[in-house]
Parts: structure tokens; C-alpha cells; sequence
């Protein structure tokens, strides 16, 4: 019960200081769910691979018609995100090429039937723009549903960052 | 053939109006989920949690940590049988719909007076979040909770880390 006055009773923020104190309690997956996750990570890990090769129509095929990418944490403490795009203008990101790499990691499922969340972190490079805010991290959950046997991308929402640096190695511990 | 296809060309392209009754229906929903976690109506909040219902408290898995505590869905119905929370006031909620799924994300300010609290005062918190529901036969369930932004202890529930959501005017 003391992991419980401390998650509700006392400020909480960093991670650091929260590390340690409290472990989830682990669900174990089924086979099936196991084997549903480990789809839904490879969908993602295509689908980030066909933005950054600018391949239109396979993000259009497994993106949701109502698509949403919330871009940046403002909204996380009621403020304004960066940006939020919709379908048609996410897909113009892809075909513009903007970014020349994201690089998940550290993304873990958490799996309710034919609705996945992701969570988990990329790391990105613009293709334009200041040099040294060329590459950032960002922290996200993610909704994909499974409609007719194919999961479809259906919401982004930035939990953490961007934070932003020169290079990679810059971003990578954010 | 081709009186549908006239049909289907003059026909709205999107749908708002299903689009803000299912907001309406689940900011409604989560009032009465928030109302009977308080009141400790375990029948009600069991009705309505997905069977596989997940609540991922604190917010420190949004930078790779281990969150606080992460309950399914019989140690949340047992939190709310122990009436753990005095307060649970949603505020400032928005919608994302899409179809038979909708995300709701906002704040909710929280009383938590758990038995294990002994003589130590409770305070209010903020717990900022990311929630889904899904419609399933008909009804909408609560997926998951996830806390992207706390706890925060908050006096009189102002949270001092929150933002402004509108830019502030410049002169």
C-alpha cells in the first residue's frame, strides 16, 4: 500500500525519481495476444518505414480515413499541441518526404481485441530545417483498430517531446 | 446505377453528426464512470469496463519509466468497492473520434483516501490523461486509462503545471 500513497498522494513527475518505487503488475499475454502484439509492432515498424521512404499509398492504404496526429505534449497539461494533422495533410508529410529517418524503440502494445495502443518513442531526422534541431525524440501512444483482418492506423498523440538536437546521439537519451 | 451514384456524390463526405453524438455519448459515459467510482457503485463501473480493461497510473512510462501502479480490470473494480476516491472531478476533456472508437483526453482532480492512508492529510491531485472507449454491441466500453501528465498535487485543484490553452495575447 505505500506504492499506492505515493501514486496518489504525493507529486510524482520524474522519472528517476520514480523508478524504483513501484513496478506494474505484469498481464501476461496470451499466445494470441502475444502473437496480435508482435503484428501490430511490425505494422508499425512498415508503416514508419514507408513515411520515411515517401510511399504514399501504402500509408494511405493502412491509415484510418479519420487519421489523427497530434503532434507535441502541450495538450498533455491542457495546453495547445504543436499540430494536428489529418489524414490529408499527414499523408503530405509522406509525400514531401520530410523526415529521412524514424527509428522506433522502446514501444510496447497493450492489446484490447481488434483495438491496439502503442506506446513508446521514435527517434526522427527533418529532412529540412535548422541543423541543430535536425533530429527529436518523441514520446507517443498510438491507437491502430484491426478492420476486416487489417490493422489501420488511427491516432498518434505525442505523450513526451519533441526535444530536439543536432544528431542522434543528441536525442537519444530524451 | 446511376441514381446512387447522384446519391453518393451529394451525400456529406464525413460523418459530424454520428461523430459529435458519439462525443456527446462518451463524455456522458465517463461523468457516470467518474460518479460511480466515488460513490463505489461497483455494479455500474463493472458494467461498462471492457473485459480487458487496463488503468496505467503516473505518468512516468510517457518517458520510458515504470508507471506507479497498473491495474486491471479487478483491482480497479476493487479500488472502487474500497472507495478509494473521495473526488474524481473530470475538467477540461476533449474528444477524438473515430468511428466506434472514441479517445478522450483532460484532467481529472482526485482525492484519493486510500485505508493505508492513516493520519497523513489526503491532498487533491491532478492526473491528466489519454483514455478509449469502443462501442461494442451497441454500448460503449472503457478500454484504457492512461495518465499522461501526473499526479500532480494540486490545492484547491489548480494544478500549477498545467498550461494555458490559449495562448496569451500579445500587445
Amino acid at each position: 500500500m505505500l506504492v499506492a500513497c505515493l501514486a496518489f498522494g504525493q507529486q510524482s513527475k520524474s522519472p528517476s525519481a520514480l523508478s524504483g518505487v513501484a513496478s506494474a503488475s505484469a498481464i501476461t499475454p496470451s499466445t494470441d495476444a502475444s502473437a496480435a502484439a508482435a503484428e501490430v509492432l511490425e505494422f508499425e515498424k512498415n508503416m514508419e518505414a514507408a513515411v520515411v521512404r515517401g510511399d504514399v499509398a501504402y500509408v494511405d492504404r493502412v491509415s484510418a480515413r479519420d487519421l489523427s496526429f497530434t503532434h507535441g505534449d502541450g495538450w498533455t497539461t491542457g495546453g495547445k499541441p504543436l499540430l494536428v494533422d489529418d489524414r490529408k495533410s499527414f499523408l503530405k508529410r509522406v509525400e514531401n518526404k520530410q523526415y529521412l529517418a524514424r527509428d522506433l524503440d522502446s514501444v510496447k502494445v497493450e492489446l484490447h481485441g481488434d483495438i491496439a495502443i502503442t506506446y513508446g518513442r521514435y527517434v526522427a531526422q527533418n529532412r529540412e530545417g535548422d541543423p541543430q534541431r535536425s533530429w527529436f525524440s518523441v514520446w507517443f501512444e498510438r491507437v491502430y483498430a484491426k478492420r476486416e483482418g487489417h490493422w489501420l492506423y488511427v491516432s498518434h498523440r505525442t505523450v513526451h517531446g519533441p526535444t530536439y538536437g543536432p544528431n542522434r546521439q543528441s536525442v537519444s537519451d530524451k | 446505377m446511376r441514381l446512387l451514384l447522384v446519391v453518393l456524390l451529394l451525400a456529406p463526405p464525413a460523418f459530424p453528426a454520428e461523430s459529435t453524438a458519439a462525443a456527446a455519448e462518451v463524455l456522458a459515459l465517463e461523468r457516470k464512470i467518474e460518479d460511480a467510482v466515488v460513490r463505489g457503485d461497483v455494479a455500474y463501473v463493472d458494467s461498462v469496463l471492457a473485459r480487458d480493461f487496463s488503468f496505467v497510473h503516473g505518468d512516468a512510462w510517457t518517458t520510458g519509466g515504470k508507471p506507479l501502479a497498473s491495474d486491471d480490470k479487478a483491482a480497479f473494480l476493487k479500488r472502487v468497492a474500497d472507495k478509494e476516491y473521495l473526488v474524481h472531478d473530470l475538467d477540461l476533456v476533449k474528444v477524438e473520434t473515430h468511428g466506434d472508437i472514441v479517445i478522450t483526453y483532460g484532467r481529472y482532480v482526485s482525492l484519493y483516501v486510500p485505508r493505508s492512508l492513516g493520519a497523513n492529510p489526503p491532498r487533491l491531485n491532478s492526473i491528466w490523461f489519454e483514455r478509449v472507449y469502443a462501442k461494442r454491441n451497441g454500448q460503449w466500453q472503457f478500454l484504457s486509462h492512461r495518465t499522461v501528465h501526473g499526479p500532480t498535487v494540486s490545492p484547491a485543484g489548480v494544478d500549477p503545471s498545467a498550461q494555458p490553452s490559449t495562448p496569451a495575447a500579445r500587445p
